[in-house]
């Protein structure tokens, strides 16, 4: 039964070749996507899935600040691990890690390599993750000074395979005793490590020997939780911890957040996290543009196996007459689907296996090839099979079994106004989700264009950032500003702690002094250099800029913009003195020298910060270099040979200011460039589903436009007789799709503080964009149709 | 075997009835061997495709060995259908996309036949009809002829006890049609009954007896 089932799909797979191409090409290319989506997906949910209990580590990540000034970390006060594990009986264990950020230079016999992915961690580590040792005891391994522990590369490649515990590696110069050999971390952590240091390490060198509570960098905190022990108590414990260490000024400002680890990788708005992030919106987002494309290429197929019930109903009657069950013709047309899904999802691997590196590599996705891998690709690729083929084969085959074979064997015009209004209603949603597609670019696109050309009040053409990277490079500012300063190229110097693009922010409070006001108001602060303005091109309304004339202005003299102003509630801002902090919290007066335009320093998701400029060299974290645009390369070529004068072996590491800027809405220039893809792949595919049914229709009414054509019809009156139904059809879909495209789109709006307004040509752009497409493929059919000579279809009769 | 007491069938259109078939009365038995005769549009092939359980009647009783047809939901029909009756049209209706030997095989496939037994069948068939040479051909292959040949065979490889046959020489050449009504005869004369719709006198006359319809009323 199944053998004959199977031949006659497949010669009915063979006899239709266009309705099988049609199909197989749209299926095909929508289970492609929905195949990278979904590995994607996969993917990006098994993040530190691995780790044994990972439903109760959780780490504890803080937020600074008061109300609108809200800064989050995900390094916590180091207090805090030893003081779970002193006094907090909820948590199994906890443990702090300080990943080595500048590497970590590791020597053993001839071998001298710098290892990237080190960290200091507590002697609790192997408690919280429970990572299995090969070699070693997880309990004591981190006990002591001077021990670490390593994973099987590491010690493959200092010790080949001997076993490494108990022998000793020199790391930075001193001697540590392998104490634990563990297997290799899965890639999809946030905390991708092979080199485990024992935290008392850094008490023995020295080093942070402190526990502070009033305090934090880039320590994490991990806590691991017994059952039915909440999060939320462990934040109460914490908080009255706090409290009664650091005092309750610092407490008031302090939010600890316990995040669960499978959490982490979702978490991108902390600073000084570590990992890959990623959005889950975006994720989301992806999930649902794969539903829509493969849902459309379904729908082409449902479209075109009930628009051929002619031809299928004579085979129906047949099939019936002679003995068929509804059942058996049903599982006829479902193994039919089945089969065209399976020759769709054969094309859709090897498309897959071509496209795979450069579509991750585009949205920027590692994905871990590994046993779980190749499970869940054979497990979506079965899914994918059932879910397409009995989404596209169930209603054709209920519905094309349904005929009675009487009607059918007389050949009896069948009454088809049920089927044909869910065809309809197909092609008009297939359309919404083109036209969504399509709105969105558009919005997408007009916004980024916004973004970068509208008036930032500062002047980013001509500028090169030169990161200070190195210890050495700081140091050497003062000569390198000189030694640039000298080219007559160059018009302006300056290093900053914060430039537009680079993720540097700081902020402190700070009052005025004249008695009236002691409130203490949190600006953002910016240590510049005295050329910060000139080389910004921002714009001074009041006072002056920081000018060495005077002497004095290091440590005295501050400059404000429009917003800070307005926030501190000053009159008359020149000469004004106002307390900012120094050093160890104490206030310290300054004097405002100037206001300058308000400028943004961030991308126009925000709204501008009120600002203070101060002049502060040990903090620049970059230079800017404002240069004559004609005199580029020179500039360019005369940093590079600075820069390797004055710190010898360095290269400049620099980045246009332009190009950082753009770098701020990276995310929104690759989601525009992935819509347009997906755009163009829906309204393709729903095009074809169009080229199929207009073609049914043409060969259906053959004879009518025969007949009218020897009635003296014109080839525009055929081609509008076969267009009019699709084009309203789209019409219809216009019509539904823009107040969802409205909604949608003014929710994303919502991202930006300087942001377009949607227009009516925004709709009228999409709708006809689609209406053209429609038209353009019904009219192959239909003009082919109207060209043909009318004898040919009359006499076939 | 067949009773048709008072059998009619009309369609309704906007409140007005369309009588196709008027208090049809008749009885056929085992064996014999009828034909229905009536112009364009007197209701032979209403008639023929309500005995054949295909349609059902607006009014009357139906009875098949005795039990009642018109009081039988769409399964049992079918399944009555199924197992007791095999159907020859004029226009063949073969399935294109089988080959001979798979059009054969379809009926009993259906009838989940197993499959040594289903070989041994088509392949008694094939050469009781002397097609044999003809299995690997698709429908479009063969003449007209050959094609009503298949389709008798078709008809009864299920081993039917009732062949109707709606105009089964209809399409075919005079040669051709009495080749196909000398086959009817012989199945005949095997035992299994057979109805036959047509036109014509020279076809009508193979049966037993004649039926004559006029206007959905049966001509005495």
């Amino acid at each position: 039964m199944l053998k004959s089932y199977i031949i006659t799909a497949f010669r009915n797979i063979k006899k239709h070749k266009t309705f099988s191409l049609i199909n197989i090409l749209g299926l095909s290319i929508g289970m492609t996507v929905s195949l990278l989506i979904l590995i994607f997906v996969i993917n990006e949910f098994s993040y530190d899935n691995f780790y044994p209990n990972k439903d109760r580590i959780y780490r504890i990540a803080v937020k600074w600040g008061q109300e609108n000034n809200i800064m989050k970390f995900a390094g916590s006060m180091p207090a805090i691990s030893p003081a779970i594990n002193d006094a907090f009986p909820g948590a199994i264990a906890a443990a702090r890690v300080l990943k080595a950020y500048n590497g970590i230079t590791v020597e053993r016999k001839q071998k001298k390599i710098k290892e990237e992915n080190a960290c200091y961690a507590d002697a609790e580590y192997f408690k919280v993750f429970a990572l299995p040792f090969i070699s070693g005891n997880p309990e004591t391994a981190l006990a002591e000074p001077y021990s670490v522990v390593i994973t099987k590369s590491i010690a493959e490649k200092y010790f080949g395979n001997t076993n490494p515990v108990g022998e000793t590696l020199t790391i930075e110069g001193d001697l540590y005793k392998v104490t634990g050999l563990i297997n290799d971390i899965p890639e999809n952590t946030h905390l991708n490590l092979n080199m485990f240091i024992s935290y008392k390490t850094l008490a023995a060198k020295g080093e942070k020997d402190e526990h502070p509570w009033n305090s934090w960098g880039s320590v994490y905190n991990y806590v691991l939780l017994k059952d039915n022990v909440s999060p939320q108590s462990l934040k109460q414990a914490l908080g009255k911890e706090l409290e009664a260490n650091a005092g309750e000024w610092f407490a008031s400002r302090i939010e600890f957040v316990i995040q669960n680890l499978t959490e982490i990788h979702w978490i991108n708005d902390f600073r000084g996290d570590s990992g890959p992030k990623q959005n889950k919106m975006y994720v989301l987002v992806f999930l649902i543009a794969a539903i829509v494309i493969l849902a459309i290429a379904c729908f082409n197929y449902v479209n075109l196996s009930t628009a051929r019930y002619l031809e299928r109903m004579k085979d129906v009657g047949i099939r019936k007459v002679i003995g068929a069950n509804r059942s058996q013709i049903v599982t006829q047309f479902l193994i039919e689907s089945l089969m065209i899904t399976f020759l769709s999802i054969f094309i859709s691997f090897i498309l897959f296996q071509l496209f795979r590196s450069s579509a991750y590599s585009f949205i920027e996705t590692k994905i871990i090839l590994n046993e779980n891998y190749f499970f869940s690709l054979s497990a979506v690729i079965l899914f994918m099979i059932i879910i397409v083929g009995f989404i596209a084969g169930v209603y054709p085959a209920l519905f094309l079994s349904k005929f009675s074979p009487t009607e059918i064997i007389k050949n009896k015009v069948v009454s088809g106004v049920k089927h044909f209004s869910v065809r309809k209603v197909l092609v008009v949603v297939q359309f919404i989700m083109s036209i969504l597609l399509i709105f969105g670019t558009v919005v997408i696109y007009k916004q980024i264009d916004f973004m970068l050309n509208t008036s930032l009040g500062y002047d980013k053409e001509n500028v090169v950032i030169l990161n200070l990277i190195s210890p050495e490079s700081k140091n050497k500012y003062q000569t390198l500003k000189e030694k640039l300063s000298e080219h007559s190229g160059v018009k302006a110097v300056s290093g900053a702690f914060t430039v537009p693009g680079i993720n540097s922010r700081e902020n402190m409070g700070v009052k005025v002094i004249d008695g009236s006001n002691e409130d203490i108001i949190n600006l953002q602060t910016v240590a510049v250099d005295y050329d910060f303005v000139k080389a910004m091109g921002i714009k001074i309304i009041k006072g002056r800029n920081f000018s060495e004339k005077f002497g004095s202005d290091i440590n005295r003299s501050v400059i404000l913009n429009e917003t800070a102003v307005k926030m501190l509630n000053i009159n008359n801002p020149i000469g004004e003195k106002i307390g900012m902090p120094k050093g160890n919290n104490k206030m310290e007066e300054v004097t405002i020298v100037g206001v300058v335009k308000d400028f943004n320093l961030q991308s126009l998701h925000n709204k501008i910060t009120p600002l203070l400029l101060y002049l502060e060299p040990e903090k620049y974290i970059a230079m800017l270099v404002k240069y004559d645009p004609e005199s580029q390369k020179d500039v360019l070529a005369y940093i590079n040979k600075t820069w390797g004068e004055v710190l010898p072996g360095e290269k400049p590491n620099y980045i246009f200011l332009e190009d950082s800027y753009k770098k701020l809405y990276k995310s929104e220039t690759k989601t525009e460039k992935l819509l347009v893809f997906f755009a163009v792949l829906a309204i393709f595919i729903s095009s074809l589903g169009l080229l199929g049914l207009t073609s049914f229709a043409a060969a259906k009414r053959v004879k009518e436009i025969g007949i009218r054509k020897v009635l003296g019809a014109s080839v525009s009156n055929i081609v509008t007789l076969l267009s009019k139904e699709f084009v309203l059809l789209v019409v219809v879909s216009t019509l539904i799709a823009s107040p969802v495209a409205y909604i949608l789109m003014n929710k994303w709006l919502q991202n930006f503080a300087y942001r377009i307004n949607i227009n009516v040509w925004m709709f009228l752009i999409s709708g006809s964009m689609a209406l053209a497409i429609a038209l353009f493929t019904v009219s192959i059919i239909a003009i082919k149709a109207a060209l043909s000579n009318p004898i040919n279809s009359l006499r076939s009769e | 075997m067949i009773k048709l007491k008072g059998i009619e069938k009309y369609y309704k259109n906007k409140f007005i009835k369309t009588y196709v078939l008027r208090n049809i009365n008749m009885e056929i038995k085992e064996g014999e061997f009828v034909s229905v005769m009536g112009s364009s549009g007197a209701g032979k092939s209403t008639l023929l495709n309500i005995i054949g359980m295909l349609d059902v009647a607006s009014n009357g009783e139906y009875l098949f060995f005795n039990e009642s047809v018109h009081k039988m939901n769409e399964k049992q029909l079918s399944n009555l259908h199924k197992s007791y009756i095999g159907f020859v049209f004029q226009s063949y209706h073969l399935i294109d996309e089988l080959t001979v030997y798979e059009n054969l095989e379809t009926p009993i496939l259906y009838q989940k036949v197993k499959s040594g037994e289903r070989k041994a069948r088509v392949a008694e068939i094939l050469d009781e009809f002397k097609i044999v040479a003809k299995k690997d051909l698709f429908p479009n292959q063969l003449s007209g002829g050959q094609r009503q040949l298949v389709a008798v065979a078709r008809a009864i490889i299920a081993e039917p006890k009732l062949i109707l046959a709606d105009e089964p020489t209809g399409n075919l050449h005079s040669e051709q049609g009495k080749e196909i009504m000398e086959l009817l005869k012989k199945l005949n004369a095997n035992g299994t009954t057979i109805i036959q719709v047509t036109h014509s006198k020279e076809n009508a006359e193979y049966g037993d007896r004649i039926i004559k319809l006029n206007d959905g009323w049966i001509e005495e």
